[in-house]
């Protein structure tokens, strides 16, 4: 008993750090306006051309695999709003590497607060602004346009919390392996979202079974976008609906897993 | 029970063993070779509540890496360390809440944040209540003069005011135990006679303070015990009156005499000192051994048949008792 | 002549060679073009097992991705981050004190990181050649001229490359610039989507642009949906632009190092 109110206050005194620091971040955006207004708009200017890309190229077909216009839009405004709310709630994490390799998480080790939550506050990505406001327009704008109602919102609240806890933690666990695999750039995250950016805003259907496979049950990023969107369109049953929780809690399992078990083999540097 | 206390301490790191080039990187991956390195062996430390310790030792003899050890940083490979009865890489963040930490070579300032909001999101995250904070910002104000670059950001700041700004961080949860690696490193001599003037106030009030530095002026002013580390083994430990009683066994005078000194002459005059030729034409620096002779005595024979225009006493120097131990010249 | 171009030349060797170091760096761009290529592949089969859209089946289609992969992969694999580091951290002062021309230095230099990229791009096109069978130049003189539009790119890249560099000059970061160009880029060159989907005001906008010579001039000639006359036409176009980025760069650059002396770098 004592131990759980032990825990519950840790949680609480974690989250009071991390909202702290997150917010003193977007404080100090106020230092930057170019280049706030260059990394939001850099932010809306992918997604606004997402969507003249899909605009257009429904003016030529009437369908994708089954997919129409304005779930397609879903589809991408839904892996927007995930991808842009990493680069404002833990855009500190891509520079593991860096502090892995400058010995900068020492002094973090040695404070009172779990230590990823300090490094994933240690930045803001000031395109997340960009992204997460026109991936919201996207997904409205496609919601309304297929004629789902109000009915479908608290589905539709799910999908999204449990899209930005996905893609948070795999983001987190992928700039981890920089613990052992020292360097600056963290390419397999990199490279996730990039895939993920390309592939991703696609219907699972146009691509060959491994993909399925891969992106539902190796690295769930089908969960962050996909499975939600084809559950509210009709696409996939309703059954469906159990992945993203489940995958939200199984992805912040292995991040933190890996956050500590990089700890651990942390070696700081210099001596 | 000490507030400290390290059995044993042991650090080995694990390189790769790899010929360089693509060649050597192929063959890495096939055998995977490693070599070890032992950074801090077998060290033993035990300090008291209220303690002021100097950790001294040349490049490379494993000061960061026992400090790295001691606040949590790094996981010993062997041995164990307790601070205040705890396992500081267990116990994280109850022990973190307990100790004061500084690297001089890096800041723990949020770079692109003012000054002040570092120090508040440190006093959240230690969970310093408002009282606590002003008082203790006041006190660091009094001594350190923060108020001047508080609103300034941390990428702003000039070195001495970094390192202020820096101490302050550390200090700003009343840590009972506080372990400063380098706090002096690189500052100008105001600034660092005003941060030690700072910490003897530290020592004073109680703080345990485990303190690394190149700079000897430091340690004499500070610390009251000394620890010598060489080569990843302590060389000596005990208090820094001892070391100096023990191994400064010689005191000199620097006499300025009216005309040229002839060195030789006067070594022979006075064959039971030691005559070296000082910068000047007309200085000599007279070496005598002060269990043999008192100053008084020395001065008063030499004046009297001399009558130097000047003289002055070379204070005795703890740097030259460490060099002579790094050098080997010096057991336990 | 051969003496003109000697540090030029040493210039692009030092990047090329500094680019080659960073293995890593040929399998991402790999994984990531030959992703997206792969992407494209699928989403064009399935849209054109029904017959062409706008002038192109799947044989041109195929053809079309495999032009755009290649552009892609030469445009988005260069360095243009470390031209970008050298006016933040105010190096850029340094090097005017240099007996070097900076924009033919940086030019040299971007010009070797793009040949970096070959590797990538011939392991790229092989795999497509040999997944997807693309059909061959309309013509000889088409397959000529493609590769003309082509080597165009290299100028064309660096003028537009180093144009929105010089953005630095009013910026503390790069990151965010480098996102809007690639884009713009990616957009209006018809990487995502031939330009012939496209509203014809929306063409008329990108025809107004650098960025259509990028994928749509090469494919164009490629496939020839243009006769010669019209291939030289576009060439000209591309060779106009490179050109005209070139000289409006030096404009730019002259007003933006203005500011570097006054604030003292």
């Amino acid at each position: 008993m004592a131990d759980t109110t032990l825990r519950a206050s840790a949680a609480r005194h974690a989250g009071g750090v991390y909202w702290r620091s997150l917010v003193a971040q977007i404080r100090a955006i106020t230092e930057y306006p170019a280049d706030f207004w260059v990394m939001a708009s850099a932010g809306v200017m992918w997604n606004v051309l997402q969507f003249a890309f899909l605009t257009v190229l429904f003016a030529a077909v009437p369908d994708v695999a089954g997919w129409r216009y304005h779930e397609m839009l879903m589809l991408s405004g839904l892996l927007t709003v995930a991808a842009g709310s990493t680069a404002l709630l833990c855009d500190g994490v891509w520079s593991t590497g860096t502090y892995v390799l400058k010995g900068e998480i020492d002094y973090r080790i040695t404070r009172p607060a779990p230590v990823v939550v300090q490094v994933a506050t240690s930045h803001i990505g000031m395109q997340g602004f960009g992204e997460v406001g026109f991936g919201l327009v996207m997904v409205a704008y496609g919601w309304i346009g297929a004629g789902m109602g109000l009915a479908a919102v608290p589905v539709g609240v799910l999908g999204l919390a449990c899209a930005i806890v996905i893609e948070c933690a795999l983001i987190t666990a992928l700039c981890a392996v920089n613990f052992w695999l020292k360097g600056n750039n963290s390419i397999f995250a990199f490279v996730l979202l990039d895939l993920q950016h390309n592939a991703m805003t696609m219907p699972l259907a146009l691509f060959p079974a491994a993909v399925k496979i891969v992106t539902m049950f190796v690295v769930p990023v089908a969960f962050v976008n996909f499975v939600p969107v084809a559950v509210l369109t009709g696409h996939l049953t309703s059954w469906w609906l159990v992945g993203p929780p489940l995958t939200a809690a199984a992805s912040v399992l292995l991040a933190a897993g890996l956050y500590r078990l990089g700890l651990r083999s942390y070696d700081s540097s210099g001596h | 029970m000490p507030i400290l206390e390290a059995r044993n301490l042991t650090k080995t790191f694990r390189r790769p063993d790899k010929a360089s080039g693509f060649k050597g990187a192929v063959k890495h991956l096939v055998q995977r070779k490693y070599k070890n390195y032992t950074a801090v062996d077998g060290i033993d430390l035990s300090i008291e509540a209220g303690e002021s310790v100097a950790y001294v030792g040349p490049n490379g003899a494993g000061k960061s890496t026992t400090v790295k050890l001691l606040t949590g940083i790094l996981r010993p490979s062997e041995g164990t360390v307790r601070v205040m009865g705890r396992d500081p890489h267990v116990e994280r963040i109850p022990n973190a809440h307990d100790i004061g930490v500084l690297f001089g070579q890096r800041t723990q300032l949020w770079w692109d944040l003012p000054v002040e909001e570092s120090l508040k999101l440190l006093k959240h995250m230690y969970g310093v209540s408002d009282a606590d904070y002003k008082a203790r910002l006041a006190r660091f104000d009094d001594l350190l003069d923060l108020g001047e670059f508080m609103p300034a950001l941390a990428r702003t700041l000039s070195l001495g005011q970094r390192m202020r700004a820096d101490l302050a961080c550390a200090l700003i949860h009343a840590p009972k135990m506080v372990y400063l690696d380098e706090p002096t490193i690189g500052l100008d001599i105001s600034v660092k006679d005003r941060l030690r003037a700072f910490l003897r106030e530290l020592v004073d009030d109680g703080t345990t303070l485990l303190l690394t530095s190149h700079d000897l002026a430091d340690i004499e002013e500070v610390c009251e015990r000394i620890v010598v580390i060489d080569k990843g083994a302590i060389a000596y430990d005990g208090p820094i009156q001892q070391l100096k009683a023990h191994y400064i066994t010689t005191k000199a005078v620097n006499l300025f005499l009216e005309g040229p000194a002839d060195v030789p002459a006067l070594a022979e005059k006075f064959p039971e000192y030691a005559w070296a030729a000082g910068e000047a034409p007309s200085e000599v620096v007279v070496t005598y051994e002060s269990n043999r002779f008192t100053t008084a005595e020395v001065l008063g024979g030499l004046t009297a048949q001399l009558a130097p225009r000047d003289l002055s006493l070379s204070e005795p120097s703890i740097e030259d008792v460490i060099r002579r131990l790094y050098a080997g010249e010096l057991t336990k | 002549m051969s003496n003109a171009f000697a540090v030029d030349r040493a210039f692009a060797v030092i990047a090329f060679k500094r680019r080659l170091a960073y293995k890593a760096q040929w399998l991402v761009a790999l994984v990531l073009g030959g992703g997206a290529m792969l992407v494209s592949m699928a989403m064009w089969r399935e849209l054109l097992s029904g017959g062409a859209l706008s002038g192109y089946d799947w044989d041109a289609m195929r053809a079309y991705v495999i032009i755009g992969f290649i552009t892609a992969t030469m445009v988005f694999g260069a360095a243009d981050w470390h031209i970008a580091d050298r006016i933040l951290d105010g190096h850029v002062a340094i090097d005017l004190t240099k007996p070097v021309d900076f924009q033919r230095a940086r030019a040299a230099e971007y010009v070797g990181s793009m040949f970096s990229t070959v590797p990538t791009v011939a392991l790229g096109v092989l795999g497509a050649w040999i997944l997807f069978d693309p059909p061959g130049p309309a013509s000889a003189t088409a397959g000529v001229l493609t590769a003309v539009s082509l080597v165009l790119v290299f100028p064309l890249a660096f003028g537009l490359t180093y144009l929105t560099v010089l953005v630095c000059f009013w910026t503390k970061r790069y990151l965010g610039v480098m996102w809007l160009r690639e884009a713009l880029l990616a957009f209006f060159s018809g990487m995502m989507i031939p330009l012939a989907f496209m509203p014809s005001w929306l063409q008329a906008v990108a025809w107004a642009l650098p960025f259509p010579h990028f994928t749509t001039t090469p494919s164009a000639i490629y496939l020839g949906h243009v006769d010669t006359a019209g291939a030289l036409g576009l060439l000209a176009a591309e060779a106009a632009w490179a050109a005209g980025m070139w000289f409006g760069a030096r404009i730019v650059f002259n007003h933006a190092v203005r500011k570097v002396t006054v604030h003292g770098g």
